[in-house]
């Protein structure tokens, strides 16, 4: 695949729960190599969004492809084995295990379907990518949020995703974590995954990413380039309030 | 898996399937092969439980089901139908294994509750197949069912011998299946379902696959020990072998040796069987109920991990105060028949291994290692 190409595409994904429609019409997609950003207010359907995406949920209508195949309301852990991992806002490690055994279920069971031997050796190999070589052997509850923020992101990795799906990796960091995670978020990049990217933290995300797209109540209101969108008025309506954008 | 683990276990087994002529030697009562027989079949029990409810986490109250189907089969099987006594085990296992996969097709594909579902249903299904096979005259019909004597191949030994040497054929392949799964990826996929299944889904770990498996397997042995016990029961009839009993002493010892190790449920059987049968024989049923309760609830709140666990950590303190305690006694003269001086230096094993860690700590903290 060139970079370049799409990779995921999303056709107007609409989902709702009960009378509230989380995403209503939905058009969204990723082209090989890329980091997109995806923002937008609280509520907005991003996380909802993103549990489509990797099978958690099936859409009510709409189509979602992943270079040639057809993922929509696919079993999770078949859209896995495709090359899509994701993270979860709050971190969800297998909390009996060790920091290598967590990582080490993503290579067991991820495209490489090591062995446990072998997935005991790739799983120290992307703890230390994303810097926890030091905490292989210590059990998930003696980490920190921002250690196991990136325990997810090595087990995602492992299970051999090209195409990560980042809900909210930055939340609840101190600056100086921010930053060390941009930067490994940097390289994981360069390493030739791609990237959606849902985050809060405006400065993180349109500085890690190549090209923003702003959800507001289930529906795409702009897309573009990271600056351009941060000035659209749609977007500023959508975050402040719509007097604010009419009055600026 | 390293060859040296099934060479460990064949070595074990060949050293255990010749007790029973040492005991004729040395002319040890015939009680120990029977005693023996018992821990033998406890850990099966115990370990196929465990190697299910453990292993995944979905908590099974249904082992006096595959248990009972498993004692049924073979009980059916070898007086109704005049069959053979050593083929009808593998078919109880079977039988066992069957209706535990009907039970998993109901729930495990559902999305929410399935947990919860799976402990009612198990739970369900136990009563009701008492009361179906108390009900159908072709297999009991309330009247039990009288094995008597049971031909078996002459090599096996005497009845005592046979059920002792088949008991721990079974015992061991149990253990070691539970240890080849532990150490393996199905293993590390149930501890993974355990912990978070919709995030080892998401993962692609084959939950519904494994699960089946798993339980498959689980009640496989739960039944295959079950038919054995059949030719121990010998009367066979619904109230002794769908009582209360099974269920509970398999989640007992598992809990009491830990849910996480193979070695566990072991621990668990040997200690509570062992303690069990001393209080009863020595008349003091009221304190086998009030000890082994009591232990469950210090366990559950205190020692949620199991005393397999702690024995890793306290080895040289627990180990050494076990053999201290049981050599005073066999020196001193204290106590009836050894196994009862075993029973109470056990009593001591368990209680080193309780001692919270801060007073373990202030009593060794020179030799503590963290």
């Amino acid at each position: 695949m060139g970079v370049g190409t799409m990779m995921l595409t999303c056709e107007n994904v609409t989902r709702k729960f009960g009378g509230l429609w989380a995403l209503a019409g939905v058009d969204l997609s990723v082209a090989e190599g890329e980091i997109v950003g995806l923002v937008g207010p609280n509520g907005s359907g991003k996380s909802t969004l993103i549990n489509v995406i990797s099978g958690y949920y099936a859409p009510n209508a709409g189509r979602i492809s992943f270079r040639e195949h057809d993922i929509t309301a696919k079993a999770p852990h078949w859209i896995t084995g495709l090359g899509i991992a994701r993270t979860y806002q709050i971190p969800r490690p297998f909390h009996t295990m060790t920091a290598l055994e967590n990582v080490a279920v993503g290579c067991m069971f991820g495209r490489s379907r090591d062995s446990v031997a072998e997935a005991r050796e790739h799983a120290r190999h992307w703890l230390e990518v994303t810097g926890l070589g030091h905490c292989a052997d210590a059990p998930v509850e003696k980490l920190t949020l921002h250690q196991r923020r990136f325990l997810e992101l090595a087990r995602a990795l492992a299970s051999g995703a090209d195409l990560l799906l980042l809900d909210e990796v930055l939340a609840g960091l101190n600056p100086t974590e921010i930053e060390i995670s941009m930067d490994r978020i940097r390289g994981i990049h360069e390493r030739g995954v791609s990237i959606l990217i849902v985050e809060h933290i405006m400065r993180a995300v349109v500085s890690l990413s190549q090209r923003l797209v702003v959800l507001d109540q289930g529906q795409v209101i702009a897309e573009g380039v990271s600056q351009q969108v941060m000035r659209d008025p749609a977007v500023i309506g959508a975050y402040l309030g719509k007097d604010y954008a009419r009055d600026h | 898996m390293k060859w040296q683990v099934p060479v460990a276990f064949l070595t074990a087994g060949l050293l255990l399937w010749v007790v029973p002529w040492l005991r004729a030697q040395l002319d040890f009562p015939v009680f120990y092969l029977i005693f023996l027989y018992f821990v033998f079949f406890w850990i099966a029990q115990a370990s196929s439980w465990n190697m299910l409810t453990g292993y995944s986490g979905y908590f099974s109250f249904g082992q006096g089901a595959f248990y009972g189907v498993g004692v049924y089969t073979t009980a059916t099987l070898v007086d109704k139908f005049d069959g053979n006594f050593l083929v009808s085990l593998p078919l109880a296992g079977l039988n066992a294994a069957l209706l535990g996969l009907g039970i998993g097709f109901a729930v495990f594909r559902q999305r929410k509750l399935r947990g919860e579902l799976f402990a009612l249903l198990t739970l369900a299904v136990a009563l009701v197949v008492a009361a179906v096979i108390r009900n159908m005259d072709a297999i009991d019909g309330g009247y039990g069912v009288p094995l008597g004597q049971v031909p078996y191949p002459e090599f096996l030994g005497d009845y005592s011998t046979m059920l002792y040497r088949l008991g721990l054929i079974i015992a061991l392949l149990t253990v070691f299946v539970a240890y080849a799964i532990q150490h393996s990826r199905l293993g590390q996929g149930l501890f993974a379902i355990r912990d978070d299944e919709a995030v080892a889904e998401g993962l692609g770990v084959p939950t519904f696959r494994y699960k089946m498996v798993v339980l498959a397997i689980s009640c496989f042995f739960a039944g295959l020990s079950g038919g054995l016990h059949a030719l121990q029961i010998n009367y066979v009839a619904v109230e002794s072998v769908f009582n209360i009993r099974i269920p509970l002493f398999v989640i007992l010892m598992s809990i009491l040796g830990g849910r996480r190790h193979w070695l566990g449920p072991v621990l668990g059987a040997v200690i509570i069987y062992t303690l069990s049968d001393r209080f009863s024989s020595a008349r003091l049923e009221f304190l086998n109920q009030i000890i082994i309760g009591s232990l469950l609830i210090v366990m559950v709140l205190f020692v949620r991990e199991g005393i397999f666990a702690r024995l890793q950590r306290r080895a040289w303190f627990a180990l050494g105060l076990f053999g201290l305690v049981l050599v005073i006694q066999v020196l001193g003269g204290i106590g009836v028949r050894l196994i009862s001086q075993v029973a109470v230096a056990m009593l001591a094993l368990i209680a080193a291994l309780l001692l919270p860690d801060v007073l373990y700590r202030k009593l060794f903290g020179w030799v503590w290692v963290p």
